[in-house]
């Protein structure tokens, strides 16, 4: 009896109030001033002419009209979505293949193996890593050239040639992800129950037909996932490798939405327009979330 | 019969795995194999990977030229910094939600959340601007405080917060145990694997952070490893590739040799992360 009340009393603890707060209280104060600030801070700069250093000067929805007639942010979104599209087979179809691959070696140890060292270049910085193919694209003695040099072949401006510009940052960002987006389809392969695979065998289907059929389909939240990584690294995080292997050039073949936010700010000291389109790709973001917790049946789900 | 049928599989697919693992690997070993080589072996059309006269030339020019040692101090104090304030935010916010229990929870948890869609371009601006406004540019406060909030970092630690019966509160309740002391016991010692799994996700970005640290700091002395090495990168025509590797390799180094002791967990962690977050 002394027990029960006593157990009642402490459940009015936990719903303490003063207690929650403070608890929660460094949360309030890192995100209201690096999240929720900026963001408020970023819409209201889109309505002003401002170079961070002139008066602020209010311009109405001028910048939101005013940026569909540069051509360095058409190209951008233009680039976003072709990025989406080129990064397709290097972050879904060839990790798929190679998971496979990999899953068919019967050593233990030698899959191990494989799997360590393919997974070398994700925990390395993007950044240094594409320096490090800077040099290797190089158009003076970088290592490319200089196997074209011993064919016999013409060599090529890689990165400042805008017919190869753009594959060289999708062959850099394959390269990086490959070990990681391989690994979740690897777990995602593993996942998908033994009982339905041998199912479908005893009513004699083939390695083929079990592979489309039946690991496919049941895979499909891994591949939505690694989908939609792919569409907020060509909007986002592709960022870095633009700035250090092409600045987003030649002629804007390789800039994305990120990248053109980046120049209008910090290279043209045009906040204004630089806002503008942040709103626009927050935007973009947030139909990407309402398509992805659509597809995914909701992330972030709250059950009292 | 079907014991060769398999011999040739098996071995084929060794013979793919292996080229794969040349193709992945191969970059990297260049860089190695370039950092080893003379200025004159480096810029000559060769493309063999063993370099000819083997010297640690660049790797004494960097140390004695550069603050190289600085740059490292920044890199681990800058990650250190990350790792210490988002982990234990998130941890703390993650905790809140779970254990008490108020009208305002499900407020909070979307105050949280929904900052995970903000793309980093869109709070850049104004973030640069606020941090000089409180004077921290070119300083390492400048780095750590915007990466104290990551929503990710929570969610992955509130989903395995959520798993904690509540049973166990019930009981630390009756037992008289205050909420620091839940907290410390129940919550961190149930999501160890958690908390462990996400520190090393934690540590690695902040290790790799590249584009924030370039923006806010600027003098030679400030510059963490990653922005240090672009200064090399800059200058693509002169001859600074060799030093420029020498430190590259050497900003690897302690990743690689990291990985290779805790690569089941590093693995682990970023699996799970993409497969839960």
């Amino acid at each position: 009896m002394l027990n029960h009340t006593n157990g009642g009393q402490k459940k009015e603890f936990r719903k303490g109030k003063v207690a929650f707060w403070i608890w929660l209280f460094p949360a309030i104060i890192a995100y209201g001033l690096f999240k929720y600030w900026p963001m408020v801070y970023s819409f209201i700069l889109s309505f002003a002419n401002w170079n961070f250093v002139s008066d602020l000067k209010w311009v109405g929805f001028r910048n939101y009209v005013d940026m569909f007639s540069k051509t360095m942010f058409i190209k951008g979104i233009f680039n976003t979505f072709k990025y989406i599209v080129y990064l397709f087979p290097f972050f879904v179809i060839l990790p798929l293949v190679f998971a496979v691959m990999l899953l068919g070696v019967r050593n233990k140890f030698a899959q191990e193996f494989y799997k360590t060292l393919f997974f070398i270049p994700n925990i390395l910085a993007l950044s240094i890593v594409c320096m490090i193919w800077l040099w290797i694209f190089s158009s003076s003695y970088g290592l490319i050239n200089n196997l074209l040099t011993i064919l016999g072949i013409d060599t090529v401006n890689w990165l400042t040639n805008s017919k190869t510009a753009f594959a060289c940052i999708i062959v850099v960002c394959g390269w990086k992800y490959l070990g990681m987006n391989m690994l979740l389809f690897i777990a995602g392969l593993l996942n998908v129950s033994q009982d339905c695979v041998e199912a479908a065998y005893i009513d004699g289907a083939n390695g083929w037909q079990c592979f489309w059929r039946i690991k496919m389909p049941l895979l499909a939240p891994t591949t939505v996932y690694v989908v939609i990584t792919s569409v907020i690294f060509a909007a986002e995080r592709a960022f870095t490798a633009i700035s250090v292997l092409t600045s987003g050039g030649p002629s804007y073949t390789t800039t994305n939405l990120s990248y053109v936010i980046y120049e209008f700010a910090f290279k043209y000291y045009n906040i204004g327009t630089a806002s503008a389109i942040a709103s626009f790709t927050s935007i973009f973001f947030l139909l990407l979330t309402i398509i992805m917790m659509r597809t995914m049946g909701g992330f972030g789900y709250y059950e009292e | 019969m079907k014991n060769k049928k398999r011999f040739v599989t098996q071995g084929l697919l060794h013979v793919l795995n292996v080229a794969l693992l040349i193709l992945i690997i191969f970059p990297l070993l260049w860089m190695l194999s370039s950092s080893l080589k003379t200025p004159k072996e480096l810029f000559s059309n060769g493309i063999n990977l063993i370099p000819q006269q083997a010297t640690l030339e660049n790797y004494r020019f960097v140390l004695e030229n550069y603050a190289f040692v600085r740059w490292l101090v920044n890199s681990i104090v800058t990650t250190v910094g990350i790792f210490a304030l988002q982990v234990l935010i998130a941890l703390m916010s993650a905790f809140a939600l779970n254990y008490y229990k108020t009208r305002w929870n499900r407020i909070m948890f979307y105050f949280i959340l929904i900052t995970m869609v903000i793309p980093f371009q869109v709070t850049m601006i104004p973030n640069y601007i606020l941090v000089s406004k409180m004077g921290l540019v070119d300083t390492w406060g400048a780095v750590i405080l915007p990466y104290a909030a990551n929503a990710t970092t929570f969610f992955f630690l509130f989903q395995q917060a959520r798993t904690i019966p509540k049973e166990y509160y019930e009981v630390a309740n009756i037992e008289g145990a205050g909420s620091v002391w839940v907290f410390k016991n129940v919550m961190c010692g149930i999501c160890k694997g958690s908390i462990a799994a996400v520190s090393i996700l934690t540590i690695i970005d902040a290790w790799n952070l590249y584009f924030w640290p370039l923006l806010v700091l600027s003098s030679p002395t400030s510059r963490t490893l990653t922005i240090a090495l672009k200064q090399f990168a800059d200058y693509e025509v002169g001859d600074n590739w060799g030093p420029f590797m020498a430190t590259a390799t050497l900003a690897f180094l302690p990743v690689i040799i990291a990985y290779m002791f805790f690569r089941r967990h590093i693995i682990e962690a970023f699996v799970s992360s993409g497969v839960k977050g």
